[in-house]
């Protein structure tokens, strides 16, 4: 598997100089394959956004180095501007980002600042609406009188029309109902199945992480405190809690059945399997 | 006792207008809500987006009034503009996101703005401030500024700022949306105990099953309707007709679904995992 994404010894300070100087990252390295689905979790205030936002170059490290695909990104002559292409960043809410007149123009916004002829523009603009799931129908409208879910795969289709090799999503799902939350996380799915790019989810629901990540990237306080597969990441309940976290439910059902002498494989967090293993053990005489 | 809460065919328009004024399209965002709440109960109101749950919400609160039907909140008609202020004081709203409702920067000082507003006397106020911080768990935060806690923290210190004006009621509109799990945890204890102990009677909107399981009753709205009603139990039994309006089941109703599925008797309305642990360690000492 490639590396997408390396990161070494990574630092940033807020606000140095001004006396209020804050530490929000602290030796951080990471490896993010190619093709990945990633989970990245933590309390408020755990340097989620701030990561985000040096992985597309939007911010410096203080010190520390970034590679993309290989490339030092703190080189002289690395170009930016295709970083910036091929990291897209969803922030938190980001239908608030929303403004053109129509759909169709608020997700060309982007590929038109970049000088692309004007037909690869409309393709680029089309298959990413297809990829969210917006139908033909939406593309004219504007985009203000749609619902909360399609202003939102509005919003992600405008970054997928830079074509990204990675994505980075901040809490994509907030606010959205159950079935809002399940189409956002399928297209996610999809999205890294069909067109192979790599996904970095923050989230704050475990039972999502548990049911979509391959491996969990947990912090606290700037630093990257677990990381791992999510069946091996939510053995740690009570370290999980500590750092204002928690475990899905069914691993919670699970390691209270346990506790009480179950013989119930710790591997269980989603609710289907959960159930396999319950019933497994039900049968057991 | 009456109710705290009647609605009455509660209907809600917005109507949308072009440059000279004249409406262009109306959008009708309640459609004849009927709903009864009595003091003291814990209500959690569930529905996908736009189903009209945050447009009731304000109208609990004097925010929004009646197109059409009527509104009793502690027997005042909000339809009556009179009431407004009396409305807001008796049942009090908090907000998804927190750094917007937050406006002081001491976290004292925030609590105390609703009071201080109503007219309440200086030293009353300082003791208010004080009770409703306690209340929440915020009280040895009290120096500090808001910018300094963390989302779930800044959400207690809204709801203390709400308690500070001795309402009935707390609506709070998806108040967990942005937090962390342990956020979310300490938000719905919190309003739980205020519950309890004062007898504040809550309304709780949320997309979270989990955080319903607790409540006295609950209202699914779709399509500006009230399209079920009753206690949890009822309600997550019936799971087929909840996926129908965009919404689930807990997580650990869920297990006892495919459990029941494949046969194992479990009861259908198990809602946490306690009730769940001790069904199956039954059956498995059967």
């Amino acid at each position: 598997m490639s590396i997408i994404m390396q990161l070494e010894n990574v630092s940033y300070i807020y606000g140095i100089g001004s006396g209020h100087e804050k530490q929000a990252l602290k030796n951080i390295n990471l490896k993010i394959n190619a093709g990945e689905f990633i989970g990245l979790v933590g309390h408020t205030g755990s340097g989620k956004s701030t990561l985000a936002q040096l992985l597309n170059g939007l911010e410096h490290a203080t010190t520390g180095e970034i590679y993309y695909d290989g490339r030092n990104i703190y080189d002289k002559d690395y170009d930016m501007k295709s970083l910036r292409g091929n990291v897209g960043l969803v922030f938190q809410y980001p239908e608030h980002q929303l403004f053109e007149a129509t759909v169709e123009e608020d997700v060309q916004f982007g590929p038109r600042n970049l000088g692309l002829p004007l037909l690869e523009v409309e393709l680029r603009s089309y298959n990413a609406l297809k990829m969210v799931g917006i139908s033909d129908d939406l593309i004219d409208v504007s985009p203000f009188v749609l619902s909360g879910g399609q202003k939102r795969r509005v919003a992600i289709a405008g970054v997928l029309a830079m074509q990204p090799k990675l994505l980075v999503l901040d809490e994509p799902m907030a606010g959205l109902d159950p079935t809002g939350r399940e189409e956002i996380l399928n297209i996610l799915r999809n999205l890294r199945d069909k067109q192979k790019i790599t996904i970095i989810l923050i989230s704050h629901s475990m039972e999502d992480i548990a049911e979509y990540a391959d491996r969990v990237i947990v912090m606290n306080k700037g630093e990257v405190v677990l990381e791992g597969e999510p069946k091996k990441i939510f053995q740690f309940e009570e370290e999980l809690e500590k750092i204002g976290l928690g475990v899905p439910q069914s691993t919670k059902v699970i390691h209270r059945l346990r506790k009480m002498g179950a013989d119930i494989p710790y591997s269980c967090i989603t609710a289907e399997e959960s159930a396999g293993a319950i019933y497994k053990w039900l049968q057991r005489v | 006792m009456k109710p705290f809460i009647i609605a009455k065919d509660l209907v809600h328009e917005y109507s949308r207008r072009d440059e000279d004024g004249n409406v262009t399209d109306i959008k009708r965002a309640l459609d004849g809500i009927d709903m009864e709440v009595s003091a003291g109960d814990f209500i959690a109101v569930l529905g996908a987006n736009g189903s009209g749950k945050s447009t009731f919400a304000k109208h609990l609160n004097a925010l929004l009034t009646p197109t059409e039907g009527t509104l009793l909140v502690d027997g005042m008609d909000t339809s009556d503009h009179d009431n407004d202020l009396d409305v807001r004081c008796v049942a009090g709203m908090v907000f998804q996101n927190p750094d917007n409702q937050i406006i002081s920067n001491v976290v004292e000082e925030d609590v105390g703005f609703g009071p201080e507003n109503m007219g309440v006397p200086t030293e009353k106020i300082w003791e208010r401030v004080e009770e409703s911080l306690k209340n929440v768990g915020m009280y040895k935060y009290r120096k500090m500024s808001p910018n300094h806690l963390s989302g779930g923290q800044k959400q207690r210190v809204a709801i203390a700022g709400v308690m500070a004006m001795r309402p009935k009621c707390i609506i709070l509109d998806e108040p967990t949306a942005m937090l962390d799990p342990v956020g979310r945890r300490a938000v719905i204890d919190t309003v739980t105990e205020l519950n309890k102990k004062e007898n504040i009677t809550v309304i709780l909107i949320t997309h979270y099953m989990e955080e319903v399981t607790g409540a006295d009753y609950v209202f699914v709205m779709n399509d500006g309707k009230v399209s079920m009603q009753g206690t949890p139990r009822q309600i997550f039994a019936r799971s087929e007709e909840l996926k129908e309006y965009r919404l689930t089941i807990p997580e650990v109703t869920k297990i006892a679904l495919h459990l029941r599925k494949m046969g194992i008797e479990l009861p259908k309305d198990i809602l946490n995992e306690e009730e769940l642990v001790k069904a199956l360690i039954e059956l498995k000492n059967f």
